[in-house]
């Protein structure tokens, strides 16, 4: 049975999705709740079997690669499924009374939502390359049209900016996909490794068009044009979908490519320059996060540094630095939910998010804020949390390595963090000389306000909890 | 042997689609720019197929098939966005969104 | 002479493309783009690939271009001048002029550096042909060996057709008839000789994929194009609502392709795998599923609406 479990988590949110699509459009949203459970209990199940015995392996059709291909649950995918399912849980729970039953749009949101679940599985799992062109063409198709549903035509330039991005990044990556093919005559990820590592000039295009591809995808700057205005004005569930999974889906294949079919062609130069774009994001997204007026415009230049972070495992490229960047994609998704979540209740109670204009927060929405204020020390990296374990282990690899140079963009970033957190919480909780509170919106309630709550724990909970989950990850292949 | 002529087709498109992504930024000048973008990588797919000595070989010709549906759906989605950014313009004459 | 006319080819394909990028007048953008397509088709047909010049011609050319004037015809003169004056500043054009030239040299010297294939994939799948349940390898690879990525794609189209129709859900937008009919009287006539031959096509398409050239997205495709000229014609028109029919058909292929991949994993063991003795009415019903699908999906993105109604003209 575990051999079948990871097409399951691929075709169960998939096919709930495709149903939800064509059926139920006005009673309470009983599919999505009952695929939720069902989806992060399988999870679970997949997660505590790769702990006990190793990576799962399931060939497709019964055909092994190099003809067929090959779905494989290891540490890190399974890391990433783990984020998946935490984060998905609690926006689910979250749309619940977001999406609920009046909400227009609700309908397609689920299903696009539990399209978006399937396709970050199916992505994650995959072992193929062409499979990951098509994988990641669903995850950006299923996200796109999320931005959409802020409705009545606001985010029209947003979502066609994001989809124009989406679709040449792509074609950018399947040129590469296309190389490798001619160059290895294979679309298995670790078969490719080797007629790769010796394919001159053309396994050199190969990587770069496959590394470029990607990170178009993923808003690496200079190729975040796109990002701010999507995330930003999306609704806040999916906002926190988009910037907690969406992203990171596109950073975490470059991850697995320069680990697997692409050991054999990183080359130490080649680290340094993704590392220089690394920190380039994080000093220029965070500069423009404390730069801006609106609340999930902070939140969302934040995405763009904090994405940074994970780049610098290119230029150290050891298990400390690996462990690192992958933690730090695990912290950052879910901090990052429980902002966007929090900001959501912020302009579901206020009607806007307007920095200045928001004052003497602190009393009608505490909770909300509370929550806000803790994911908050786990982006700026400071202890006990999950964003001061990556941060750290980011550090030491530096440290190990004597690349210096990365303490300084970790120092820095740090600080930046810092700032542009303050800032927001500054004007939050500012009282000004009315007390009261314009208010457009009745209080948040508890769907809303406990898994913002409790995603923002987990973000804290995960400075503890580094050992399981580093176990389970496993050394840098 | 020379240079495949196709290959000069198959390079050409792909560089002239990413030159008019970045030189007409005008969205449905981008879809176009895309989709040439978008045959180049066919294209190179096609001439790398025809290399297997026993025919040619039918795996890059079923990935061509399914690049080629993703790219025109795709591409559908985004002119009914240009639609639709055209439709909020003429509703609300000089405000956009962004 | 051959020779003469692939080179007579690649030159003016390179040339139309040239023009497509930047012709200021976005109609003959658009018109060249089209002509673009049917060029694609005819030099793959000349690199041995029947299959993808049937797909280029009727989604790439066909289909696309069908969509890319429906656009057009949507913009007011206003816009339709941005698309064509709308440009980068001439620094950045140079910078991407330079660019790209580079990124097409790379490209052409890795392609030309790389002749002889691997084999790997390409030789399995012409090796385990018996075993596919049908004659023609490319469907083969598509329903078969590597059947999973066509599931997913299905997944794409879908996820393509809710956002477009999500562009047209918040709006009190109808379409006007003259915004998807032509108006001339030749159409009806035409429509009323065409569709039935071209929906014939298109099952034959589909059928024939099982051993020759076609398949389910070509026949798809084509059935979409009979669709869309009976809209054209005004036999057919885009509704705001959609029937049960109508969602019933446009994920029928998902379901039932999934379907026979999860209930086959107890007997067969593995996701998607097909018991040899019943392959081939497996196939052939996935695949006529698959294609219903893909027509209404293709049909409905035309239309940009949510369900179709018949209507006289």
């Amino acid at each position: 049975m575990t051999e079948a479990l990871p097409a399951l988590l691929v075709f169960i949110p998939f096919l709930a999705g495709v149903l939800q699509f064509v059926t139920d459009r006005r009673g309470i949203p009983l599919l999505p709740v009952v695929t939720t459970v069902i989806t992060a209990a399988l999870t679970g199940w997949l997660i505590a079997d790769v702990a006990a015995h190793g990576p799962v392996e399931h060939f497709l059709g019964g055909w092994e690669p190099p003809l067929g291909i090959r779905l494989h649950a290891d540490g890190l995918a399974v890391v990433m499924l783990l984020l998946t399912a935490i984060t998905g849980t609690m926006v689910s729970v979250y749309a619940l009374a977001s999406h609920g039953r009046h909400v227009p749009g609700a309908s397609h949101f689920w299903a696009l939502w539990l399209l978006l679940w399937g396709s970050l599985n199916a992505l994650f799992l995959s072992g193929d390359l062409f499979n990951i062109y098509v994988t990641l063409e669903m995850v950006s198709l299923a996200a796109i049209p999320l931005v959409l549903l802020a409705g009545a035509g606001k985010t029209t330039d947003a979502t066609l900016r994001y989809l124009l991005y989406a679709l040449f990044g792509s074609l950018v990556y399947l040129a590469g996909v296309a190389l490798v093919y001619g160059i290895a005559g294979t679309l298995d990820l670790s078969l490719a490794a080797d007629p790769l590592a010796d394919s001159g000039f053309a396994g050199a295009l190969a990587a770069s068009c496959l590394v470029l591809g990607i990170m178009i995808k993923a808003a690496i700057v200079p190729f975040h044009v796109w990002l701010p205005a999507a995330h930003g004005g999306a609704p806040a569930a999916a906002s926190a979908l988009l910037s907690a999974l969406v992203v990171k889906a596109a950073v975490y294949l470059l991850l697995r490519l320069w680990t697997d079919p692409l050991a054999g062609l990183a080359s130490a130069p080649a680290g340094q320059f993704l590392g220089a774009v690394g920190a380039a994001a994080i000093v220029y997204g965070s500069v423009r996060a404390f730069l801006q007026e609106r609340l999930k415009l902070v939140i969302a230049y934040s995405t763009i540094a904090q994405l940074g972070y994970m780049l610098l495992f290119f230029p150290m490229a050891v298990t400390l630095a690996w462990e690192g960047a992958v933690y730090h994609g695990l912290a950052h998704g879910i901090a990052k939910a429980a902002l966007f979540l929090a900001a959501g209740n912020v302009i579901a109670y206020v009607g806007h998010d307007r920095l200045r204009e928001l004052s003497g927060l602190d009393r009608p929405l505490a909770i909300s804020l509370f929550a806000f204020a803790l994911a908050g020390v786990s982006i700026m990296g400071l202890p006990p949390s999950g964003g001061f374990i990556a941060k750290w282990l980011l550090l030491r690899a530096a440290a190990e390595t004597g690349q210096w140079w990365w303490l300084v963009v970790l120092t820095v970033g740090g600080l930046l963090s810092a700032a542009y957190m303050f800032r927001v919480l500054r004007f939050a909780f500012l009282r000004s000389a009315g007390a009261t509170v314009d208010h457009q919106g009745p209080r948040p309630g508890p769907l809303r306000v406990w898994p913002t709550m409790a995603l923002a724990l987990l973000a804290i909970a995960l400075g503890v909890t580094a050992a399981p989950i580093l176990a389970l990850l496993g050394g840098m292949p | 042997m020379g240079v495949d002529v196709f290959a000069i087709a198959a390079a050409a498109l792909m560089a002239l689609g990413f030159y008019g992504f970045v030189a007409q930024p005008h969205p449905l000048r981008r879809i176009l720019a895309i989709n040439i973008f978008g045959n180049g990588v066919f294209m190179s797919m096609i001439l790398i197929a025809r290399w297997l000595p026993d025919g040619p070989d039918t795996v890059p010709h079923a990935m061509v098939i399914t690049g080629l549906v993703i790219a025109v759906s795709a591409s559908a989605f985004g002119l009914a966005l240009i639609r639709r950014q055209a439709l909020n313009r003429r509703s609300e004459p000089g405000s956009t969104d962004d | 002479m051959m020779a003469l006319f692939d080179v007579v080819l690649v030159f003016t394909l390179v040339l139309l493309a040239w023009r497509c990028v930047t012709v200021t007048d976005v109609f003959r953008a658009i018109v060249v783009f089209i002509v673009i397509g049917l060029l694609l088709g005819l030099a793959w047909a000349r690199l041995e690939a029947p299959d993808l010049a049937l797909a280029e011609t009727a989604i790439g050319a066909g289909l696309l271009g069908v969509l890319l004037l429906g656009t057009w015809r949507a913009l007011d003169a206003g816009e339709r001048h941005a698309c064509g004056h709308h440009r980068a500043p001439v620094p950045a054009r140079w910078l991407a002029g330079i660019g790209s030239a580079g990124f097409g040299l790379a490209m052409l010297v890795a392609l030309t550096s790389l002749d002889g294939h691997p084999g790997g994939a390409g030789e399995l799948a012409l090796n385990n042909l018996d075993a596919a349940g049908t004659e023609q390898p490319v469907t083969a690879v598509l329903l078969n060996f590597r059947s999973y990525d066509t599931l997913l794609e299905m997944g794409v189209v879908l996820m393509a057709l809710i956002g477009a129709l999500l562009c047209r859900a918040a709006l009190t937008y109808q379409p006007r008839a003259e915004d998807v009919t032509v108006d001339t009287p030749l159409v009806p006539v035409l429509v009323t000789a065409f569709a039935p031959a071209v929906l014939l096509m298109g099952v034959y398409l589909v059928w024939a994929g099982t051993h020759s050239p076609g398949g389910a997205f070509q026949g798809g495709a084509t059935l979409a194009g009979a669709g869309v000229l009976l809209v054209l014609g005004g036999r057919l028109h885009g509704v705001p609502h959609t029937a049960l029919i109508t969602r019933a058909l446009l994920i029928l292929g998902t379901v039932v392709f999934t379907a026979a991949g999860l209930l086959l994993i107890p007997l067969e063991g593995a996701f998607m795998a097909y018991p040899a003795d019943f392959i081939y009415p497996i196939m052939l019903v996935i695949e006529y599923s698959l294609a219903l699908s893909i027509a209404l999906s293709l049909l409905l993105l035309f239309t940009g609406t949510h369900g179709l109604r018949r209507g006289e003209s």
